[in-house]
């Protein structure tokens, strides 16, 4: 397990796109709930997160993880991992108290939790994206993909509990998965990471490797999530 | 020898070292099943459990950890299969080192089941309950059970009772800490230690997470909470995050591990990246170590008089406050809040009342027509995941208060018992089991004595009766009962009379209700507060009181700081300390004069509302034109406040929802469609019509007028979902738009839903999802309320959702946002 990432503040403009602002800029009553929300998560996350660097082969239905047990299914892990001789499973959480947060705080006031509950998720991909700048630190000889999320794609999101177990995520950073297949802490991430030796064809993150696509809220208003 | 006996007679205890790091040095693969080795490689495991024992273990720990039906769902082998295998391997090796009698004992490992319990996890405590019972029947042939790496206190107490109530086993419990000295899940070191001494178990300690240098913190604490022979299985240090090896010696780990036995470490052993080389060097150091020369602790130590919650340790050893107002007792929207399963409203009274200072609250949930025990058994789930603070489980019915009991996560008060010979042999049995503390009144077959003399008389019945059965002193807590002045003018001094003998001479703690003592006075205020400055002056520990009422905390909390509990005065500063700043803010805020309506000006403090009312862009000074603003500009305290005054003027309640509030809404509403405001602004919009309804809501229960609902909806977030902040959104519209909502929470059974929509006649039921894989549940609720003939439309809504699907699983309506879902309820119910 490893804690040693801080967040000191959080990313307001990416937030207010995940409340659905888009291009706007929220107006001062919420723009104080923003701060307000900042503030408290930033005092209740506590970034902890746990990744092994594994070699992989791909294989007729997925790509294998040699020395574990797990073979990520699909064509789109398959085309993710294309060309990399290793990838970094990774598994991130800003713990159980940013849940317990947004928990109270959709009791005490709702259109705060609904702030918090953004800005939380801005959080926890701030925390991956510090993951991903220590591994691309650790490997600066190599290149690197974006970040495929469990359930990206045709990837079964059914996959998260094997993937999990591999990192022992539940014992080394307290991370667990529901009958749902659902994370809990809920403000968690579960991806992977392709490393390869060569530069890697521009595979562009975009609503064509999402399986939101179809249902996708920023898509409807002709935005982007970022992914 | 058996375990109780080494326990006992032993100086010190070598347990083994890790399985995990063991069976990966011998080629396990990472994410396999290391359960299923027992059955296809048993040599492995023997040749593992031999080097221990050859290295000095006196208990070694079967290969079972993670042995549980759900982490083997996959598995070809069955629970039983792989748990009798494993104990039946461990137990052969131990027979084959028997000598003179004595042998290694096998300990029967169970671990976490893998998933987090409800309401953050939607494992429920009985699924977790079953889980281990059924390791615990198939491994009853070890010779003790140990629960370990346990992160959340709420499992390990299930695991506790599955072992209590299906075994005659001796159990060691040992959970894993941070650095924080907390578990994942927020357990702190005193609630695990005074949540287990209560429950009785054999051993505690500390397991995996850190090495033993970082352990040391943990178990300084932990020693300090407890007598129980206390138990360290540390890592073999930090792990290295690439390479995964760990990076302390053989020699460093025992002598860091050697360093806690002056703290009462009795169990020695090693976790993950220990191996047979560890438990040799600490089994030599142990040897060696001059257990007689360290300080050793007093053989008992009386317990600690404290309760907790998972997170909160509160000890009795000075006055606390206990919140009153979860009770629907004379409250008639707590009524109504519990007929509608209002979960959300008993919730907010318990932020409220921890927040103006309550230390314990007080739960209380009968009331004719509802099932008291389910009912009190969700509100104690959902309290201890929003508040801190330990609950007091206030029920007349036994089998309520043992419901409550299993499912409450930490060490409760149990209000009540009484002197009566039926009301102790049905709840003191109950404290013994579950290790609370009770709160004992002191009246008897014959009522309430009128003398002090003779409530004494009946507290010392009662705490004998609870000695006996072996109930330590610290967990009885008499109640010499408050007695209405207005009734029974002498009765108030025999009360306080009774507390000081209770106090004095029986050295028990004291409880007392307070406000029952103005009862039909007028000034309630008043003399509740002196009421609860003398008996607090005579010994009283607990006031049941309201601490909303600020007079009453302020009295309670000048009390401890006057007696000196309160050092340096730090509690009471870190509450009243800005008081004086706040009082300088409402004077030098402008004033604002606003017109009531009526002719006559009121004036208002000016207290700038933080959230930007605009004075100077104050669009008129007609309350009507002011509310409108307030509800656009999502000012939540000013919203309330013009209604107010609207009302005080004459204007018709209705008049304001239909004319106001509604179309404000409305307006809203169609500019979030529009793209032209935004989700927050909307759900504040909403928040300042909740606050408008409440006072007018407020406002017709004086006048004895029923508040007009448009119609019940029911809501869920369906089975396996645990993400409900979608459904709490439609629900506070659907609120402001007149609806009654019968909130049915997250992860819901399909047959609880098709229950609420008979039972409330409702003609829509909401459903929401969020995940893919949790639409089969929606599906599935959706057939069930159609087999049933449930004469409802159904409105679907989700992430992942879309209006084609929606109707694909039989659902009358998609709403793509809470606003449709309001357009669907009018256009369905009216």
């Amino acid at each position: 397990m490893i804690d040693d990432i801080k967040l000191t503040k959080l990313n307001r403009q990416e937030g207010a796109r995940y409340m659905g602002y888009g291009e706007n800029i929220p107006d001062e009553t919420v723009m104080k709930l923003v701060s307000e929300c900042e503030t408290a998560i930033l005092a209740a996350a506590l970034p902890r997160y746990i990744y092994k660097v594994f070699d992989i082969r791909e294989c007729e239905n997925g790509v294998e993880f040699l020395e574990s047990s797990m073979v990520l299914k699909g064509n789109s892990i398959k085309e993710h991992l294309s060309g990399c001789e290793r990838a970094a499973c990774i598994c991130s959480t800003l713990s159980s108290d940013m849940d317990k947060l947004i928990r109270i705080t959709q009791v005490k006031d709702m259109a705060k939790a609904v702030v918090m509950d953004a800005f939380a998720g801005v959080a926890i991909e701030q925390v991956c994206d510090k993951i991903e700048g220590k591994l691309k630190a650790l490997f600066p000889e190599k290149y690197l993909t974006y970040r495929f999320g469990i359930g990206y794609g045709d990837l079964p999101l059914e996959q998260l509990r094997d993937f999990l177990s591999v990192l022992n995520a539940s014992k080394t950073i307290g991370v667990t998965v529901t009958g749902g297949t659902m994370m809990s802490p809920a403000k968690s991430v579960a991806c992977v990471i392709g490393i390869s030796d060569n530069q890697i064809k521009s595979k562009k993150k975009g609503c064509i490797t999402c399986n939101m696509r179809e249902k996708c809220q920023f898509r409807v208003k002709g935005e982007r999530c970022g992914f | 020898m058996d375990f109780r006996e080494i326990l006992f007679k032993k100086e010190y205890i070598v347990l083994d070292g890790a399985m995990g790091t063991m069976l990966q040095a011998r080629g396990l693969k990472l994410g396999g099943i290391p359960e299923e080795l027992n059955i296809t490689n048993p040599d492995m495991i023997r040749q593992i459990h031999r080097l221990y024992i050859e290295a000095g273990s006196d208990i070694i720990y079967t290969n079972t950890f993670g042995g549980n039906g759900y982490k083997l769902s996959h598995s070809e082998y069955s629970v039983g299969e792989l748990i009798g295998a494993g104990v039946k391997l461990a137990k052969e090796v131990c027979m084959s080192y028997e000598k003179d009698g004595v042998r290694p004992l096998t300990a029967l490992d169970i671990g976490p089941i893998g998933q987090l319990l409800e309401p953050a996890g939607s494992l429920s405590f009985e699924q977790a309950y079953n889980y281990y019972k059924e390791m615990v029947i198939a491994g009853s042939d070890a010779d003790v059970v140990v629960l370990e790496t346990m992160t959340d206190l709420l499992e390990l107490k299930a695991a506790v009772l599955a072992v209590r109530e299906n075994s005659c086993l001796p159990i060691m419990c040992t959970m894993t800490f941070e650095p924080n000295l907390r578990t994942f899940t927020g357990t702190s070191v005193e609630s695990m230690t005074i949540t287990l001494e209560g429950l009785n178990v054999d051993a505690i300690g500390v397991n995996c997470s850190l090495g033993p240098k970082e352990l040391y913190s943990v178990v300084e604490r932990m020693s300090g909470y407890t007598s129980l022979p206390l138990i360290v299985k540390a890592n073999a240090g930090l792990p290295d995050p690439v390479t995964n090896t760990y990076n302390i010696s053989p020699e460093e780990f025992t002598m860091h591990m050697l360093a806690m036995a002056p703290f009462g470490v009795k169990v020695f052993g090693g976790c993950c990246g220990t191996d047979e080389r560890f438990i040799k060097s600490l089994s030599k150091g142990l040897a060696d170590y001059d257990f007689k020369a360290v300080h050793k602790k007093e053989n008992k130590k009386s317990p600690l008089s404290a309760v907790c919650s998972q997170l909160k340790a509160v000890s009795l050893t000075e006055p606390r406050i206990i919140g009153e107002r979860i009770n629907p007792t004379g409250k008639k929207k707590f009524k109504e809040a519990l007929l509608n399963q209002d979960i959300n409203y008993i919730l907010n009274q318990a932020i409220e009342q921890v927040d103006a200072g309550a230390e314990i609250l007080d739960v209380n949930v009968g009331l004719p027509g509802i099932d008291e025990k389910a009912m009190m058994v969700r509100v104690i789930k959902e309290l201890q995941s929003v508040v801190d603070v330990p609950l007091q489980i206030d029920s007349t019915i036994p089998e309520v208060l043992e419901a409550a009991l299993r499912v409450y996560n930490g060490k409760p008060i149990v209000n009540s018992v009484n002197g009566e010979e039926k009301s102790m042999n049905a709840i003191l049995p109950l404290i013994k089991k579950y290790g609370a503390c009770a709160v004992c009144l002191t009246l008897d077959e014959r009522g309430i004595p009128k003398k002090a003399a003779d409530r004494v008389k009946i507290a010392e019945k009662i705490m004998d009766r609870a000695l006996s059965m072996g109930i330590p002193k610290e967990n009885i807590i008499i109640d010499c009962l408050t007695l209405t002045a207005s009734a029974e003018q002498d009765g108030v001094v025999e009360t306080l009379n009774a507390v000081e003998t209770v106090t004095k001479e029986l050295g028990l703690k004291t409880v007392l209700g307070v406000s029952n003592i103005s009862f039909g006075l007028p000034n309630r205020e008043m003399i509740n507060h002196v009421f609860l400055t003398m008996a607090l002056e005579r010994g009283l520990t607990l006031p049941i009181m309201n601490p909303n009422v600020t007079s009453m905390t302020g009295a309670f909390r000048s009390f401890k700081l006057l007696h000196g509990y309160d050092r340096d005065s730090a509690d009471f500063i870190a509450n009243y300390g800005s008081v004086t700043v706040k009082t300088i803010a409402v004077n030098a805020g402008e004033t604002v004069t606003v017109d009531t309506g009526s002719g006559n000006k009121q004036e208002m403090s000016g207290v700038p509302d933080a959230a930007g009312a605009d004075k100077n862009n104050l669009i008129s000074d007609n309350p009507k034109e002011l509310l409108r603003h307030a509800m656009e500009s999502g000012l939540k305290a000013e919203g309330a406040k013009y209604t107010r005054q609207l009302l005080d003027a004459g204007t018709d309640s209705m008049e304001i929802v239909n004319e106001i509030l509604i179309p404000s809404l409305d307006k809203i509403g169609v500019l979030f469609e529009q793209g032209k405001v935004f989700l927050p602004q909307l759900i504040l919009s909403a928040g300042v019509a909740q606050s408008c309804f409440e006072v007018i809501k407020e406002n017709m229960a004086r006048g004895n007028k029923k508040p007009v609902s448009k119609g019940k909806i029911v809501l869920a977030t369906v089975k396996g979902d645990i993400h409900d902040i979608g459904k709490n959104i439609v629900k506070v519209l659907l609120e402001n738009y007149g609806y009654t909502v019968i909130d049915l929470g997250k992860d819901v059974e399909y047959q609880a839903v098709v229950d609420a929509a008979i039972e409330h006649k409702v003609k829509l039921v909401g459903l929401s999802a969020l995940m893919t894989t949790t639409l089969v549940s929606m599906e599935e609720t959706i057939k069930l309320l159609r087999k049933n003939n449930v004469d409802c439309k159904v409105v679907v809504g989700g992430a992942v959702l879309t209006p084609e699907y929606a109707k694909q699983i039989g659902s009358d309506f998609y709403a793509k946002d809470a606003k449709e879902t309001v357009d669907i309820a009018k256009q369905v119910i009216g």
